[in-house]
This record gives C-alpha cells, structure tokens and sequence, in this order.
C-alpha cells in the first residue's frame, strides 16, 4: 500500500523539524499510540490499539530513523507485529519539508507499507481508511502543536 | 482392514468430498478411500467447531492457505483463500448457506449440460437440508444432514443501525425477501446459515461423522496427492504424501474434490490440461485439455467506508442479513450481496462503519497457471476480476447506490461523511486498485460437452477422455454462482454420488 501527500503547516521548518524528532511529542500527534518507550535517539517502540467488530486486537511497532537531513529530509523504518494474527507490517518512510515562506513549511510524506499474513485479509479498504483517518488526524495534532498564530490585528 | 483396491477414492475431503464419502460409502459392498491434504482434528477444535469464532478462526487458523493475487488495476497483493482441513471449506467459512439460483442453473443447463437445471437440481437441493425455518415449503427440505436456520428473521427487533438501515433500503425500492433461498431472489433478504445450537454444520459434522464407523470408509488424513499414474484412459493409481512417504493407492474410480484451486493442479501435474503448459514444464502429456486450470471467476468486493456517529458495538462480524440488489433491473436476480460490517475502532479517531458490496457474478475469465511441478508449490492466480468494463460499471452503480442509502438524513444518526473512498475519486478506479473477495474462486475444471473446447468434464462430471476420473467441487462450475458457493458445491457433490450409484 502507498501512502503519499502534502502536509501544509503554518511554521518554520526548524519548528517542524524539531517535533519530529522529539519522540514523545511526535507520538502524541499519531491517534491512538500508547506505550512510547525511548530506545535510543532514533529509535522508538509503541503500541496501536483498534478493534474491528468484537475482535480487539494490538499492533505492536518500532519505529527507527535511518536518515536524517535536518531539517529538510527524513527516512524512517517501521517494523511491527499485530497481537491477534501474528501478522507483520513494515513501512519505508520519507518525509521532506520545503520552506516556502516565513511561517510556512509543506510536510510531503510519502509511505510503501507491506503487510504480510492474516491481517492482509481484513482488506486494503479498511486498512486505506483507517490510514486516512490517522494522517487527518495526525496533521491536526501537528499543526496544533507548531503552528504559529498570527497576533490579532 | 484396508483393501488391495478401492471402488472409489475421494482426493480431497471437502464440501464436496465429505458428501460423496458419506453418500458412497451408504452401500457397505463398496469399499471407499477418502484422502485430505489437511488434518482430521478429533474432536473438532473450538476454534473450528464455535460459529462465533468465525471471524477470529479466519485470523488466526493454520488450516487456511493464502494464495497471493496481483490486483490488475495497480498490481498491489491480496489474498485468495482455502481450506486444507476435514471439511475444507465448510470448516473454515462464514457458514452461509446459500442455493444457487435458478437463473444459475439453468444457465449451466443451456451451455450443454442436461440435468442441471434448477428444477432438476431441486430435489438435491431439498436432500441436503433440515430447513429448521421452512419445514413444510414445498422448495425445502426437512430431513437432509445439513441444518440450515436463519440466526435473524425480518421483523424480529434488531440492531439500530440495522434497522435504519433495512427501513432505507425498503424505501428506496428493495422489495423484503424473507427467504434468501428462493429461486431468484432480490431485496433485502435474511441470510440462512448452517449453524445449529452455536455449532458449525461443516461437511465433517453434518456427513461425515456419522458415517465414519462404517467399516468400509477409510479415512487417510494429511495426505497430500502429488499425481495421479495414468495408463491410456485410465488413472491406475492415486500417488501421495504421508509423513514425508511416497504411498500409492488403487482404485476403480478416483474421484477428484480438492477444490478450484487444487483439483486443476493435480490434474496438470498428473498430465491432464493444457499441452503447451505442460511441455514447457517438462509434464509428460496424458490427455490434452486445454480448459484445466481456465474459466477462473470469483466474487469482488470492495468497501465504502464512512464516519461512525454512534457508539455502535455489535456483538457480529458476519451481517445476519444482507440486500441482493440490482445493478440492472433487467437482471432475474440480484447481482450484488450489499451488507453492513461492524466498525473499526482506533483510540482517538472517529469510528469507520463500512459498507461492502460483493459483485456475485463474473464476466472475464481468469485462470491459474502451474508455477513448477513442486505439488507443494501453490499456485499462480490470474483472476480477471473487474477486468470487464460491463462489471466495473455495475460496481460502480452499487457504489452509488451504497452511497445514496447511507448519505441521507435517515441515516446521518449511525453514518456520517464517506472517508473512504473520497466523494470525488473515480469510483471504478479505485474499486480496480481495492478490491478483495468473497472468496468463491471457481471454474476451472468446466462442466461442458466435448464441443466444447474448454469443457474439462462432462455433464456426469466425468473428465473428457478419462475412463475412470471424475471431479467434483468448485472448479466444475461452468459460472460462478450469484450465492456464497458451499451449498452448491456439496449439492455436486450430491450429484456425483448418485451419478456414480447408477454407473
């Protein structure tokens, strides 16, 4: 599955940049995630909680920078297993930021996820919303946090 | 005591081979041989035997096998399945008994098949079930091994999101059909499951296990058939796998009921199909058919996905009721099974409510090619699903539909704005990149008359050419079936056993 787009925020990269790379901070903007614990400065570990139906399941993840051009480029690695089918995902993650004017940066995400086992079944349908919903989310939560207000005239 | 030579082997203990092992082996003169590739747990697990693991099972269970399927619309995978366990597919599907309909059968009776009309097809269709809801109707049967019960009847109370919806489907012109297994059926149907006391009425239970004391039923489970030794006309010997051994066995006739997946393979590697194919695999060529392994069909489905506004928590997976809903209202009947799934959940986000939409015929045909001559190797699918313009517009029209039921003020209580796909995306398209399945592959060993030249068996479901081989399951349909496959895969297998009682 491919996830791409643009992310416009009201800030300055640095300030983009920096939320990035602060773990806790960054995981506070991904709905859903709990459990962050700090492996080292480019690497996290996380749980995702969903149900579908009365099914409840776990997605266990670790989440590792592999590249890093502050602060205009970023690869990531993902690895998790989910608790219920013992299904893995990996996703190989690019994210840029431009600088196009004072206060104004666009976040582009681009994202090749493979899910291999059981949870493949559940269907990329529900899996694209699901993901939809979570960068919709997840740009809220970044703008809420970055974003500079401009003083009332 | 196991005989020198069988009368019969049964390759393959599914939906099909479980009726025909029961069925034949009614006659305590005739010795029969019954192989399954997978397990014969006994007692039956919970996680098989529990309707309401259903869902979970489909998860979680090692008795299903995952066929990767490149999407012809942006070449990403999905996933066919199968059973390989006592009972295949009945022992790990959504249990919903469902007739073909008349339109079907008489569909397979015009394309040279006499016998297979839905009339004439009735009274087997009536031997397999006890109808627990319509004992006395004079299209159901009353004393079959197969107990089939509707777990929702309309105008019982239901949930309230499904009760809208059914009152919206109604008034936008869905006639009720309380009866899914009526002959062409259309509207908003409630779906009969075989499923008795919180039990699953696989194939194991409802034939076979009764009939497993018989002294002249052999049982072979785990025992994967890698060919089958053909002299002239003739199968001499049915050659598999146990416990990492090469065995053989004999047998007057062999019947072959592993499935629309399996059956072509085992054909193929034993030199039944199509020549070229087989040369270029080095496979010595028995009998040139060129429809071994073609005609493949199956069920679509794609999903529309829309924000959730209650705090709807059902306690199913598996919708108790579902619309057949017409693309075309020329159609004789449905063309579409449309249902409700429960929501998606993730913390911090607004629930996702999905609504599928299963195109339950198929107008491209795909087929399954052999990968190499490893029996273990599974394999390569190419299912031409929505590959056809005429299918990718009646998917479309029920997007719309979906989207017309679910986008109105009636509704705005339980669904809200569509997530999934976007209001503006080209709903084709996307359908083309995101489809999955009902998981109803079948075809590929065709049912027609010699003229035909991709028939592979005849209308007694002899294989074309073949003194002694028959095949019976899925893969003999000559279309796919506008109805979830396992009733109609065990009435052929109720077919064959009376086939081969009068041979």
């Amino acid at each position: 599955m491919l996830f791409e787009g643009k992310i416009p925020v009201h800030a300055e990269p640095s300030a983009v940049w920096k939320l990035l790379l602060d773990i806790n901070e960054f995981a506070d903007c991904v709905p859903g995630v709990s459990n962050v614990v700090k492996i080292d400065d480019s690497t996290f570990d996380g749980t995702i909680a969903a149900s579908v139906g009365p099914i409840s399941g776990e997605f266990a993840f670790r989440a590792h920078i592999i590249e890093s051009d502050p602060p205009r480029a970023m690869a990531a690695h993902v690895d998790g297993t989910d608790s219920v089918t013992k299904s893995s995902m990996t996703a190989e993650m690019a994210m840029t930021l431009a600088r196009l004017g004072a206060n104004e940066t666009e976040l582009t995400y681009h994202a090749t996820v493979d899910i291999r086992g059981r949870l493949a079944l559940i269907g990329d349908m529900v899996l694209m919303a699901t993901a939809k919903l979570i960068i919709q989310e997840f740009t809220k939560r970044l703008r809420r946090k970055v974003e500079v207000v401009p003083a009332p005239g | 005591m196991r005989p020198q030579r069988f009368d019969v082997i049964i390759i393959g203990g599914g939906s099909a081979g479980c009726t025909i092992a029961a069925r034949l082996s009614e006659d305590p003169g005739r010795q029969v041989l019954l192989l399954e590739a997978g397990p014969d747990p006994q007692p039956i697990p919970d996680s098989i035997k529990l309707a309401s693991r259903e869902a979970r099972s489909l998860m979680e269970s090692p008795h299903i096998v995952m066929y990767p399927t490149v999407r012809k619309g942006d070449g990403s995978t999905f996933y066919k399945v199968s059973g390989r366990v006592m009972g295949g597919g009945s022992s790990v599907n959504a249990m919903a008994a469902i007739r073909p309909t008349r339109s079907d059968l008489d569909r397979w009776a015009s394309l040279g098949n006499p016998g297979w009309s839905f009339d004439e097809c009735l009274p087997l269709l009536k031997r397999i079930e006890t109808d627990a809801d319509y004992p006395d109707s004079p299209i159901h049967g009353s004393d079959g091994p197969l107990y089939v019960k509707r777990p929702f009847i309309l105008g019982d109370p239901a949930d309230e999101p499904a009760a809208a919806f059914i009152e919206r489907a109604m008034a936008m012109g869905l006639p009720l059909c309380a009866d899914l297994n009526v002959p062409d059926p259309f509207g908003v149907c409630t779906a009969p499951y075989n499923i008795k006391d919180g039990i699953r009425q696989s194939t194991t239970v409802a034939y076979l296990d009764p009939a497993r004391g018989r002294p002249n039923l052999h049982i072979v489970d785990e025992a994967i058939v890698t060919s089958l030794k053909i002299t002239g006309d003739r199968v001499e010997q049915v050659v598999y796998e146990k416990d990492g051994q090469s065995q053989s066995a004999s047998g007057e006739r062999v019947v072959l009921c592993a499935g629309a997946y399996q059956s072509p393979q085992i054909l193929m590697l034993s030199g039944i199909g199509p020549a070229a194919e087989l040369k270029r695999l080095g496979i010595d060529v028995k009998n040139a058919l060129a429809g071994v392994g073609e005609n493949y069909q199956d069920h679509a489905t794609v999903s529309m996905t829309f924000e959730g506004r209650s705090d709807f928590r059902p306690d199913w997976v598996i919708p108790r009721f579902r619309l057949m809903f017409k693309s075309d209202p020329s159609f004789p009947c449905g063309n579409f099974h449309i249902t409700q799934r429960p929501p998606t959940r993730v913390e911090g986000l607004a629930a996702m409510m999905p609504v599928s939409a299963s195109l339950v015929e198929q107008r491209a045909r795909g087929r399954l090619r052999l990968v190499s001559t490893d029996p273990h190797e599974l394999l390569e699918i190419d299912d031409a699903m929505l590959v056809d313009p005429d299918d990718r517009k009646a998917v479309a029209t029920a997007m719309q539909f979906i989207y017309d039921l679910v986008q109105h003020p009636s509704m705005e209580g339980f669904y809200g704005p569509i997530i999934y796909p976007g209001s503006d995306d080209d709903w084709e398209q996307h359908a083309r990149n995101t489809h999955g399945t009902y998981h109803h592959g079948v075809g590929t060993c065709m049912m027609g008359p010699a003229s035909d030249p991709m028939a592979v068996v005849d209308s007694t479901l002899r294989v074309h050419g073949m003194e002694n081989l028959w095949v019976a399951d899925a893969s003999i349909m000559p279309t796919v079936t506008h109805a979830n496959t396992n009733l109609t895969t065990i009435m052929i297998g109720e077919r064959l056993s009376d086939l081969l009682k009068e041979a």
